[in-house]
């Protein structure tokens, strides 16, 4: 029961993927890819790593994918058009995974050795959700301590530089008031008015 | 059997990031995409391969890969908002400003 299953799931995800890279607008490929996010949450969840698939459900899919989602929604990728029509691409897709498959296909032919089958996932007695879960917090917070810790500063330290990156490039076109410029200017750089009908006269 | 589905989904995850980049080598978006894609089937082996061998250590370095991606994402979308700013546009054969 568990194999058709994930099996199926499998193959929605490899789905999913085809179409994050066949679809001509971005924003059904970033769709295409929560998609492709949600099946593998599904199957961490059948593996037992409930904690992960929580995480890439409200990490990834919640704060990542929709900001993602945001951005190619406020980028006028209308105006997009693609270099490649769809059948260049899945010609290329085609000949690019009938090269690569048959090596794929040899590679999973030596991992069928009967000694390795025996110890799969679907012999393995499942311990209950709660042990897995409890056993992942205390590596987690015992063994990886400081880990965790580095990890949460890479993950704070580029957020921050990229909200200092955008705003460094919002002050180009917006118009401040400068004071240090408003103190400098001399006399002469002031404006000037000039009596257009003297100008005249002097012409004339 | 159920080992060589996992591996399979995987690797064509992989393929298909690949070839994702080849075909959308212009589109900065879809390269991202590709990226993440790429990243995911390395986390979903990583999960499986722990529960295979009865580790939780696989799960917390997928952990770490989930939030690397999630930084990689951040720094990657805000260049691409700057580089919207400036031509208009993500496609990437506009970027030649420092070509000799």
């Amino acid at each position: 029961m568990i194999v058709p299953a994930i099996a199926t799931i499998s193959m929605l995800m490899i789905l999913f993927a085809n179409a994050v890279i066949l679809l001509n607008h971005p924003v059904k490929s970033v769709l295409s890819l929560i998609a492709c996010f949600l099946c593998a949450s599904i199957l961490w969840l059948i593996f037992g790593a409930e904690y992960l698939a929580l995480v890439l459900i409200f990490l990834y899919v919640g704060a990542v994918m929709t900001l993602f989602l945001f951005m190619v929604m406020m980028m006028n990728v209308d105006s997009y058009t693609p270099d490649e029509q769809f059948t260049t691409k899945f010609s290329v897709m085609i000949l690019t995974l009938t090269i690569l498959v048959p090596c794929a296909i040899y590679g999973l032919s030596q991992l069928s050795n009967p000694s390795m089958i025996s110890t799969d996932i679907a012999s393995v007695k499942l311990s209950s959700k709660n042990e897995s879960f409890t056993l992942f917090s205390s590596v987690l917070y015992q063994d990886y301590f400081w880990v965790i810790q580095i990890v949460g500063l890479i993950l704070a330290v580029p957020i921050v530089l990229a909200a200092g990156i955008v705003k460094q490039g919002a002050n180009t076109h917006v118009k401040q008031q400068k004071s240090s410029e408003q103190l400098a200017v001399r006399s002469n750089q002031r404006l000037t008015l000039v009596d257009t009908k003297q100008v005249r006269k002097k012409s004339c | 059997m159920l080992r060589s589905i996992i591996i399979l989904t995987s690797m064509m995850l992989v393929l298909t990031a690949f070839v994702g980049m080849i075909i959308n080598r212009r589109n900065l978006i879809v390269m991202l995409l590709c990226v993440e894609m790429i990243f995911l089937s390395a986390n979903i082996n990583f999960v499986y391969f722990s529960r295979f061998h009865q580790h939780v250590h696989g799960q917390v370095m997928a952990l770490m890969i989930i939030v690397v991606a999630a930084a990689e994402s951040a720094v990657a979308l805000a260049l691409m908002v700057l580089m919207y700013r400036q031509y208009h546009t993500v496609d990437s054969s506009k970027l030649v400003n420092i070509r000799g």
